[in-house]
Formats: C-alpha cells, structure tokens, sequence
C-alpha cells in the first residue's frame, strides 16, 4: 500500500516487521525518582518517557484551590533532542492540548474528593519520541501516580490505533502516524471499559472504528500486564 | 496467600476502609497499592497518604510565629499550631502529640524541643516497619549507631549522633525495602561496618 512517498504495509507487514495488531515492545520501571512521590520510566518502542508526581500538597496560587476536590496539574513536555522534528524546543500548542486532555483524564479516576484544597501534579517527560507519546506518557503517568499512593479508580492505559488503506493497525509509530490514513489515540478505563479519551487524525468508517476499539481494548490486556508488572516488582 | 492488588481489583472485605477502597454499584475495588487477604477479608494499604490522626506522635519543624501560635510544619498538606508560652527557634524540630483536629487546624501538644537534629522524611507507610516488633528495629539502629532518634507517623524522622549520614541510608533502605524480610540482619550489617 502506497500512501504518499511512504509504502507502509507491505505483504501484510508493517515497516518495522509487525503486524497490524502487534504492538511494540513496552518495558515499565516504577519508583525510578528519588524525589517523587510516585514516578515510572517507560520504554515503548522507541518511546522513552519519564513520569513523575508530587502531591497532594498546597496549591499555589491559593486562589485556584477548591473547597471540594484535589486539582489536577499535568505538564506534558517534550525534550529539546527527543525527536527529529522541531517538538520540544519550543512550548508548542501540541504540548499545551496534550497537557490539558492528560489532566482531564486524571480527573476522572483519581478520587479528588479525598483531598480537597490541594493540588496533584503530573510531569511527563518525553526523553525520545517515536509516535504515540501521549499514549504513552499517559500510561506512564498512571503507574507513577499509583506508586505515589494517590488513590484511583483504576489503573488506566492508553495506545493509539490508526489505519493504512483498509487495514486497521495498532500502535502507530512516528513513520505511521505521519503518513497513514487515521490515527486515534485512545486512553481505556481496563476495570470499567470507559473511554477516558479518544481523538482522532483523519477518518474511520463505522465498521474500522469499532475495530479499532476492539484491538486496542485487547492491546490493553497487555499494556495492563505490563503495567502492574511493574508496581508488582517494587515489592518482591 | 496474601496478595498484591492495585488501583481499580475488586476486593471482598469485611470492614470497609473508605481511605483505601472504591464502591461501584455492588463492588469495592482498591484505590490504592495494597496487600489483600481473601481469607481473612482484610486490606492494608502499601502507599498511602498519611492523614493526621489525634494522639498520634509526629515530629514536625518550626515555620513560624503566628496569633495562634508557632506554625509547625508536619507534611505537604498539613501544619500544626503549638501554643505555648516558650520561644522556639524556626527552622527547628519539635517532637509533638496531636490534641486535637478542629476543621483544618491541628492542635499540637509539645512533648519535646529537638535542636541541633538532623531531619530525614520517609513514606509515613514505612514508620510501622522502622519502629519493628515491640520497637525492636528502632532500638537496634539506636544501639549500633549510637544516635538518638526520634520518630514522627507523619514520616519526619530526627536524628542526632555521630553516624547520621549512615543512619539515613539504613532509613531509605527500609523505606525501600520495607516489604521484604531478613531486613533486620541488614541493617545491622549496614550499621557495623
């Protein structure tokens, strides 16, 4: 399949060797920040993400604290050398829009209501990217969160799915996510099945929309596994 | 068997935690990391966020002198107020008693002044297993690095003796490793050599 100057499946094989429903390799460390609260370091393909949180504490400004729940602070940044294009060395507009859908999502499973006039913040850290760093700083974000012992509703995930021609891939990596036909990020509530973010590049039909929410929903088994690998290790 | 369980597994317990657990619909799920017993039902939580508690002993640090009284620092998101009719130096630590929590104010009650110590923070989840059996963790690294220590629940711990740096180490080590056993053995090791 040739889309612009890029063949990016050939012989049902994507460019790097997967797949369609194949992800990369992901490996998680958690507690990885001496002076974090919680923190994780992720490698996912040839992402490399660093997260960290602090809280809850004392918001600053005062001002923006709420009598009622914890504030959510999510800071997604990318490293000035993580990437060939010009990401990270300057504060983009795509840094911004990723920062607040990271936090919106936090604030759906982490229970606020618990600490009310505090803040929580979450640092992601895109070291080297590779397409699907908000997924993956996400995924990172929620072991760190765990490990800081703030307390949630779930352990979230997220991974994006995307498509070539017809065929429905998962996971896009930089080369894919550029050149293919869609591709939607996703982040997934495992316990409950809900949808906690979803956005999208170009177009699906119906039928490849919702089999892209099929894949990534068993992608998430993995990622889940992975992800509780991790906090599960700090204590053996 | 007691297992791990992390945020959103469904548990079956028989008192119910509100600080720990999560109810959807018919279901509790953890919120936090935690060890589960199925068989006995019960839950307790490997981080968590420490809330202050009354007549719980808390070692804190001189912020200020304000109408009410000296603000004492104790955590991210607490202070206490000490009233008495004594000068303490701020940036100094005070070894208190929590009298009462009024709405967000906490009472403190001096038990004693700690200068000239140095102060470490650990997760407050961790005290339990630095103060071991019947205190027998706390006794031995006193003993062996003949410090004397004092131990705050809110996770501030003072140290004052001629081996601080080493204590501290033998501090983080059991805040790392708090879970894992023969911790005794190393940590008498740790302070030997």
């Amino acid at each position: 399949m040739h889309n612009g100057s890029v063949e990016l499946l050939k012989d049902g094989l994507r460019l790097d060797g997967r797949k369609p429903d194949e992800l990369r390799e992901i490996s998680i460390k958690a507690g990885v920040i001496d002076n974090a609260d919680g923190s994780a370091y992720l490698e996912w393909g040839n992402n490399r993400v660093l997260a960290a949180v602090y809280g809850p504490k004392e918001v600053i400004p005062k001002h923006d604290s709420d009598p009622n729940k914890a504030i959510v602070k999510a800071l997604y940044t990318m490293s000035p050398f993580s990437s060939l294009e010009g990401h990270g060395r300057t504060t983009s507009r795509r840094a911004v829009e990723i920062s607040k859908v990271t936090k919106e999502v936090f604030e759906n499973v982490i229970l606020t209501n618990k600490f009310p006039e505090t803040e929580i913040d979450i640092y992601i850290q895109i070291l080297q990217a590779d397409g699907g760093t908000r997924a993956a700083g996400i995924t990172a974000a929620a072991v760190a969160l765990a490990n800081a012992g703030i307390p949630m509703k779930d352990l979230v995930y997220g991974v994006s799915a995307g498509k070539v021609g017809d065929t429905v891939i998962i996971d896009l990596n930089m080369l894919e996510d550029n050149y293919s036909d869609a591709d939607m990020p996703v982040v997934v509530s495992p316990r409950s099945k809900e949808i906690l973010l979803l956005q999208m590049d170009g177009n699906l039909t119906k039928e490849e929309f919702k089999k892209a929410i099929d894949m990534i929903l068993d992608a998430g088994k993995i990622i889940s596994k992975k992800q509780r690998e991790a906090l599960i290790e700090l204590y053996k | 068997m007691r297992e791990i369980v992390l945020p959103g597994d469904i548990v079956i317990v028989d008192e119910v935690n509100r600080d720990i657990l999560y109810k959807d619909r018919d279901n509790l799920y953890a919120t936090v990391i935690s060890l589960y017993d199925p068989a006995t039902k019960t839950i307790v939580p490997l981080e968590q966020i420490w809330k202050p508690r009354v007549e719980e002993k808390v070692v804190g640090i001189v912020q200020e002198l304000s109408r009410k009284g000296y603000i004492i620092w104790l955590h991210p998101l607490y202070k206490g107020v000490l009233r008495i009719n004594k000068e303490l130096k701020t940036g100094d630590a005070v070894y208190a008693e929590i009298k009462a929590i009024n709405g967000g104010v906490i009472d403190l009650k001096l038990i004693r002044e700690l200068s000239n110590y140095s102060i470490i923070k650990i997760k407050s989840t961790r005290i339990p297993r630095v103060i071991g059996k019947n205190s027998s963790m706390i006794n031995q690294i006193k003993e062996l690095s003949k410090s004397d220590i004092v131990v705050g629940m809110n996770g501030v711990i003072a140290v004052r003796g001629p081996n601080t740096e080493k204590v501290f180490s033998v501090l983080r080590l059991i805040e790392k490793e708090a879970h894992k056993t023969g911790l005794t053995e190393k940590v008498s090791k740790m302070l030997n050599e």
